[in-house]
Order: C-alpha cells, then sequence, then structure tokens
C-alpha cells in the first residue's frame, strides 16, 4: 500500500517554492480545464485557482493537511473545482468529478474568513510581542504544535518552561489587547 | 492561574479536551483570565493564519505577474516572429516574381529582335556553283542551316580566315543558341571597323537576355547615339524604352 506524500517534509524542504512551482506547472491547465469544465472566463477560473492554492497552503502551513495519497495536484484541482461548483449553478457543474474527487475535500475547505474586529485587536497587539513570543504562540496556536516539539524547536529544557512561557506571552497579549480596546472605547 | 488551568488550556486550545476535562474547562471559563485567555488563544490561530495568507498572497500576486509576463512576452515573441517569417516569405516571392517577370520578358526581347545578319559577305546566288568554303558555309547559313555554316567555317584554315567569317560565325553560334561562344566571338569583334557595331548590337543582345543592366546601359548609349548603322540605332533605342518602363 501506498505510503503517500508527506507534505509537511516537502513544505519543510522547499518552502514557498513549493507552491510556487505549484502555481506557474498547473496554473494555466487549470484554467483551460475550468474553461471546458464550466465554460467561464479566464479571470474566474484565475480566481478560483489562486484561492485554492491559498487554501491549500493554509492547510499544509499550519499542520492540517500532513499526508495525502493524490498528487498535490489533484487536490489543488479538486479545491478549485468546488470553488467554482459553488460560483456556477449546478448545471455546469464539471464531467470531471471523478478525476479530482470531491471526498479529498472536507467540508471545512471554504473560503477564508475575515477577521473580526476583536481579530484585528489581537493583530495589532501580536505584532507587538518580543519575536520569541511571537514564534512561540504561531507554533502552538497556529502550526497545532505539541508542548514537547515547541520545546525541541525553540530550545527551551523542558515542558513546563514552554507552558510557563506560553503563558506569560498570552497574558502580555490580553493586557495588551485590553488596553488597546480602551484606548477604542475612550475614543 | 493554576498548571491544572493551563494544562487544561492546553488541551482545549489543542481540541483533545475528554469529557471530564470538559467539565473542568467549562467551570473554569467562569473564572474571566481563564476565558480571555481561552479566547485570545483561539483568535491567536486565526489571526496568524491570516497574516500568513496575506504575506502568501503577495507571493501569489508575484507568480501571477510573472506567469502573466511569461505568457504574455511569449506571445509577443512569437507574434514578431511569426511576421518576420511572414514578411520574409513574402519578400522572397516577391522578388522571385519580380525576377520572373523580367526575366521572362527580357528573353522575350532578346528573341523578338534577335535575326540572322545580313550577308553582306558572299551574297550567294543560286545558280552560282559553290566553289570556296566560305562560300558554301555562308550558302548555309543564308538558308538557315547554321549547324551546317558552324561546321563548314571550322574547317577554313587560319590563313583563309578573316573577320567576316568570324562574324557570320558567331551570329551562328547565337542563332544556335550557344551564347557563351558567341559572346566571346562577338567581343573579340567589338573594335572590328566593320563588324564593330553589328557585334556590339549583338553583345547588347546578350546583355538584354543576361539582364546584365550595366552592359545595356553602356552598349545601349552608345548604340543609340552612333549614326553608322539607324537600324540598329532604332531598335536599341525600342528596347531601351520598354526597358525602362518595365524598370518604372
Amino acid at each position: 500500500m501506498s505510503k503517500g506524500i508527506d507534505l509537511q517534509k516537502l513544505y519543510r524542504e522547499r518552502g514557498d517554492n513549493l507552491f510556487a512551482e505549484l502555481y506557474t506547472n498547473h496554473r494555466n491547465e487549470f484554467v483551460h480545464w475550468a474553461h471546458r469544465s464550466f465554460a467561464c472566463e479566464e479571470e474566474d477560473s484565475v480566481e478560483a485557482f489562486q484561492e485554492a492554492i491559498v487554501l491549500l497552503h493554509r492547510k499544509i502551513d499550519s499542520n492540517e493537511l500532513n499526508i495525502i495519497n493524490a498528487s498535490l495536484k489533484t487536490y489543488l484541482f479538486a479545491v478549485g473545482k468546488n470553488l467554482l461548483r459553488r460560483k456556477f449553478d449546478e448545471q455546469k457543474r464539471t464531467k470531471y468529478t471523478d478525476e479530482f474527487p470531491d471526498e479529498l475535500i472536507s467540508s471545512d475547505w471554504g473560503n477564508l474568513k475575515a477577521l473580526s474586529p476583536r481579530q484585528e485587536s489581537v493583530k495589532y497587539c501580536l505584532a507587538k510581542l518580543q519575536k520569541g513570543c511571537q514564534e512561540l504562540l504561531t507554533l502552538f496556536y497556529y502550526k497545532n504544535f505539541a508542548i514537547d516539539a515547541i520545546m525541541h524547536e525553540m530550545g527551551f529544557n523542558s515542558e513546563e518552561v514552554v507552558r510557563t512561557k506560553k503563558y506569560k506571552c498570552l497574558k502580555q497579549l490580553r493586557a495588551l489587547v485590553a488596553q488597546e480596546n480602551k484606548v477604542k472605547n475612550d475614543r | 492561574m493554576t498548571d491544572r488551568q493551563l494544562y487544561i488550556l492546553d488541551r482545549y486550545h489543542n481540541g483533545m479536551l475528554t469529557d471530564d476535562e470538559r467539565k473542568e474547562f467549562d467551570q473554569y471559563m467562569e473564572l474571566e483570565e481563564f476565558s480571555d485567555l481561552a479566547e485570545i488563544g483561539r483568535d491567536v490561530g486565526e489571526v496568524i493564519g491570516s497574516i500568513r495568507t496575506l504575506e502568501f498572497r503577495d507571493k501569489l500576486a508575484q507568480w501571477e505577474k510573472s506567469a502573466k509576463t511569461t505568457k504574455s512576452g511569449l506571445s509577443k515573441r512569437l507574434l514578431i516572429w511569426i511576421l518576420l517569417l511572414v514578411f520574409t516569405l513574402l519578400s522572397i516571392l516577391y522578388f522571385i516574381s519580380i525576377k520572373k517577370v523580367n526575366t521572362t520578358d527580357q528573353h522575350k526581347l532578346f528573341t523578338t529582335y534577335l535575326q540572322p545578319y545580313k550577308n553582306i559577305y558572299k551574297p550567294v546566288s543560286r545558280s552560282t556553283e559553290l566553289l570556296s568554303l566560305d562560300e558554301k558555309a555562308m550558302f548555309a547559313y543564308e538558308q538557315g542551316d547554321y549547324e551546317k555554316a558552324i561546321e563548314l567555317f571550322s574547317q577554313i584554315t587560319k590563313d583563309e580566315m578573316n573577320e567576316d567569317i568570324l562574324f557570320y560565325d558567331a551570329v551562328s553560334y547565337l542563332l544556335l543558341d550557344n551564347r557563351d561562344r558567341s559572346y566571346e566571338l562577338f567581343s573579340n569583334l567589338a573594335t572590328s571597323k566593320k563588324y564593330g557595331r553589328p557585334s556590339e548590337w549583338y553583345l547588347f543582345l546578350l546583355a538584354v537576355h543576361n539582364n546584365d543592366t550595366e552592359t545595356i546601359d553602356r552598349l545601349g548609349a552608345k548604340l543609340k547615339n552612333q549614326t553608322s548603322h539607324a537600324s540598329i540605332g532604332k531598335k536599341v533605342s525600342d528596347i531601351m524604352s520598354q526597358l525602362k518602363d518595365e524598370r518604372d
């Protein structure tokens, strides 16, 4: 049985070049395929392709997608197909559903949500934190690293130190957000 | 915050709470700091994702720009090459057709004006008994049997050879389409007092056939302005005029 593709290993080795190659190699093919399948304009298909690659990036970058059994191109086209299908009516559904199976994509592969006003405040305050704090919070809350993995990644002595440091960073962020909200409310 | 509370918070953010831990979590949510940290922790994941996606979109825009530039650059280069190729082919076709037209027209002129030169050397009377080789040759010439004339001319010894024989020999070669040999013979006669002008006329015709514009212009000007051979002057003027029309 095939072991599948280790996306995290690929991403660690190649960084964003992985997506650059994916984009360059398959953009025109997707545009042609989308035109055949949905009779859509290039503008729509390019937009769908870009959104598909953004979603794929988010899933890999945040460690949500690790091992896949189909090729990255198949994933990409399946996401793009899903986005185009949402945009166009059901009568224009693609004939190539078997080629890019729907099962690959779970329901949470939707469009990325815009930040709420509260999250905008968090974003503003996050930038004020020290780089070490930003990295730690990124590893834990975005990349979903376990505490022991963060300990190794950032060179801490123990998991306890990681937890304490994380708590301090989050507490500091909470204080900054509260202060920011107060300033906003005072205006 | 206790270590236990921090542990439960981590389990919550990792999505790993057991049923018992969920109950514990719900109790801790009554605490302001705990609930704030749970909420901020959730938001941090979303916010960092948003920041990284924004950065990624910038790169994406660059890739798209590059893809478009490559595509449009390729299309432009391809279009330029196609246009150059078409232009080159059309130019070649144009020059071939022009040259063909010119060549065809000049061949026609050559054929139209090419006539045997009148026998002024030894006019032959049909009743005359042909005694000498040159008389026999000139008789063949007058009969239009140029091959026989050439054969007979060639039998004439060097001592008996003269420019009359050489001239009619040259004309015979020309009428048999051996232009190289006739050119050689006419060139040797170009300075002859008797056959200089007629030789230049035939050289002029050969130049017309070969589209040798320099010789056409040089000999044409000379022959047009001469007065000793009026018929040659007129024919040259006609040809020059027709050539000028074609060139224009």
